[in-house]
């Protein structure tokens, strides 16, 4: 009988055994596969948050006056500030070009059809992390605040047939009126941004084409609107989410008074607060990883060490053939691997059904379950990290350590095996 | 010659420790078939127990033709000097009678593969185990057949020192015979030394030695 056999004879006559450690590591094995789904849109979730808005606080003063210059020149002196900008943009109307809409189906989300175009003024375009992350500037340069000019992009340029020094006509489609602006450069699109507005009725905005995206600076969008802007806001970008916390610190430290000024750090809000379906799914998979990680290692545990007890008497008698003790144990520990390892490998093709087949309707359930019974309001960090691949990386992660805690267990039970003399396991069987 | 030099054990119960083998000194020499006998409890199948190293002595040592068996190895020990029967069998319950003969075989790496099966088949037959019964489940087969499956097991190592513990007390006289005709002609013609724990009057009259088991000690013929 050659060793390989009797390892196996192991495995597939003590069935009872076998089927109980095989059935439980592959449950397990299913619940940590889901829980890093969850975590993996989470953590996607959070990504594309970060990517558009990247890790900022927003400073406003609530009577609408403006925040004095000097007060934004003392912040952006404050560690871990990268820059401060103001930001506004409004949605307007061409007037001697039109919308470029990307026809590709690959796009992460769906792109609604709109003649409209979306302004951005900025006070400094390299800071609006729409821009940053998403596109990059090919031709000419950035819009400065002491010249007036827009930068478009490539796509929509050559629909339209512009380049730099071409001006484009936009109309304010509240108040009629119409502006020109040189175009001063051209960018390329890398990637979609996924903003998404809570707009004036209380539903979300989607999306908007990624060539349609018109960045100038703040005076040009204030002739736009024939009025100043009180630039009572400023966008403070940090360097990290934890730098963000001493910002807030240290801003608070100013002696801003708390009557005029408002700080809110939109990271936390938009990752933290979200929408409903971002909360609910960090809450599932908040709950399903703690589930597996603590009640998983226990019952695990305690399900290998009485598998392993159960062979305290054929320890015994292995020993008593001649066997020697430290083999024997690491027979138990190919063993219990070995039915490990075939369990999740089993489990990952069961896991990638019932994801994609199920996914959603699970993410469903646990909208239900939260209490989400009126609709889901699914903004387009979500549906893009609903959409995201199955990460494989995460996935054998989590087995692995399901694998770590099996094998703590075969090594916890091997103590006895190890410690005492073959009489006493035969009594202790 | 396998020796006890002045081995004294106890277990402990209830706080207090209970002697069983006490300053107890006795050869077994190679050849000769040793019967111990005595009242259940005195402590038969624990100094069998102690002289194959399955359990320490508190004191004293066993020696192996003049080598502490610590020296040797317990697993050494087991693979080359000394097989168990045991007075409860300890067969795997999952294997087939063969497969737990073959198994002690390739443990103790005696013999290859087929070599092996086929010495187990001839010697479960010869003790009467036809060639259905041992492929049968362990949980199958009945006690006298699986106490003749425990027998082949510690005879297929072809050690030197057999320590056998009621081997026949679940077999009928003419089985228990047949038995003892083996151990005995092993000890005679292969000068193996079995040593048998035993209440059976049968194994006492077809043993070389007999001893008594009394107060923690061994006297040969009972005196
Ligand atoms: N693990 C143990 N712990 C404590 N006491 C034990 C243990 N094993 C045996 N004993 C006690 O030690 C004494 C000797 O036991 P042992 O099994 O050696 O007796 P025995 O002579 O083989 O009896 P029998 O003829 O019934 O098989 C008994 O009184 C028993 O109760
Ligand atoms: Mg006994």
């Amino acid at each position: 009988m050659t060793y390989a056999h009797r390892l196996w004879l192991m495995i597939a006559r003590r069935t009872r055994h076998s089927v109980s450690l095989f059935l439980l590591v592959f449950c397990l094995s299913l619940l940590g596969i889901i829980s890093s789904y969850f975590g993996n849109i989470v953590a996607c979730y959070q990504r594309f948050v970060v990517s558009d808005i990247g890790y900022s606080l927003k400073l406003y003063r609530t009577d609408g006056n403006a925040i004095p210059p000097n007060v934004i020149q003392q912040i952006s002196h404050i560690k871990g500030v990268i820059g401060c900008n103001q930001e506004a943009n409004m949605l307007v109307q061409p007037v001697n070009f039109a919308n470029a809409i990307p026809d590709s189906e690959d796009n992460l989300f769906d792109i609604p059809e709109s003649d409209m175009v979306r302004l951005y003024a900025d006070s400094n375009t390299a800071l609006n992390l729409s821009f940053a992350n998403h596109m990059e500037l090919v031709e000419g340069m950035l819009p400065a605040d002491n010249d007036a000019g827009v930068i478009i992009d490539t796509v929509l340029a050559a629909k339209n047939n512009l380049g730099i020094g071409n001006e484009i006509v936009i109309k304010n489609p509240e108040t009629g009126s119409e502006l020109s602006i040189p175009i001063i450069g051209i960018y390329k699109a890398v990637s979609p941004p996924q903003e998404s507005w809570w707009g004036t009725s209380g539903n979300i905005e989607y999306g908007q084409s990624p060539y349609s995206y018109l960045f100038c600076t703040i005076p040009t969008l204030e002739a736009l609107l024939e009025k100043d802007l009180p630039s009572s806001a400023v966008i403070v970008y940090g360097k990290d989410r934890k730098s963000l916390d001493n910002i807030s610190d240290a801003i608070e430290q100013m002696g801003l008074s708390p009557q005029d000024y408002q700080l809110l750090n939109r990271t936390e809000n938009q990752i933290g607060r979200g929408t409903s379906a971002s909360r609910a799914i960090s809450s599932a998979s908040a709950v399903l990883s703690s589930v597996t990680i603590f009640v998983s290692a226990f019952v695990l545990l305690l399900v290998v060490v009485l598998w392993m007890r159960a062979c305290y008497k054929d320890t015994a008698i292995l020993i008593t053939l001649g066997a020697k003790r430290h083999e024997i144990v690491f027979d138990y520990f190919l063993v219990t691997s070995a039915i490990s390892v075939f369990a999740l490998l089993l489990s990952l093709p069961v896991c990638s059904l019932i994801i994609n087949g199920y996914g959603n309707r699970m993410i469903e359930h646990i909208f239900v379950a939260t209490g989400n019974l009126s609709g889901l309001e699914i903004d387009n960090y979500m549906t893009a990290a609903l959409n995201q691949p199955l990460e494989w990386t995460a996935y054998l992660k989590s087995q692995f350590m399901l694998l770590l805690v099996v094998w703590a267990a075969t090594l916890i039970a091997s103590v006895n095996i190890l410690k005492n003399k073959p009489a006493k396991l035969f009594n202790m069987s | 010659m396998i020796s006890m030099n002045n081995v004294c054990f106890s277990y402990r119960q209830k706080r207090r420790n209970r002697d069983i083998l006490v300053d107890l000194s006795m050869q077994f020499a190679p050849g000769k078939v040793y019967a111990i006998y005595g009242p259940s409890g005195v402590g038969k199948t624990t100094c069998l127990s102690v002289l194959g190293g399955l359990d320490t002595p508190t004191k004293g040592s066993i020696e192996i033709d003049g080598t502490d068996i610590k020296t040797i190895g317990y697993s050494q020990l087991r693979k080359q000097f000394v097989s168990f029967v045991f007075q409860d069998y300890h067969l795997f319950p999952y294997m087939t009678a063969i497969e737990n003969v073959v198994v002690a075989a390739s443990i103790a790496n005696k013999s290859k593969g087929h070599e092996a099966k086929e010495q187990a088949t001839a010697l479960l037959s010869s003790l009467g185990l036809d060639s259905d019964t041992i492929r049968r489940p362990i949980s199958q087969i009945s006690g006298g057949q699986q106490q003749r499956t425990a027998i082949a097991r510690a005879l297929i190592k072809n050690p030197t020192y057999i320590l056998a513990d009621e081997p026949t007390g679940n077999l009928d006289k003419e089985n228990a015979q047949v038995i003892m005709g083996i151990l005995v002609n092993l000890a005679h013609k292969q000068n193996k030394c079995i040593i048998i724990a035993t209440h059976s009057d049968l194994v006492c009259a077809h043993a070389d030695v007999t001893m008594k088991m009394e107060d923690g000690k061994l006297f040969v013929g009972g005196e």
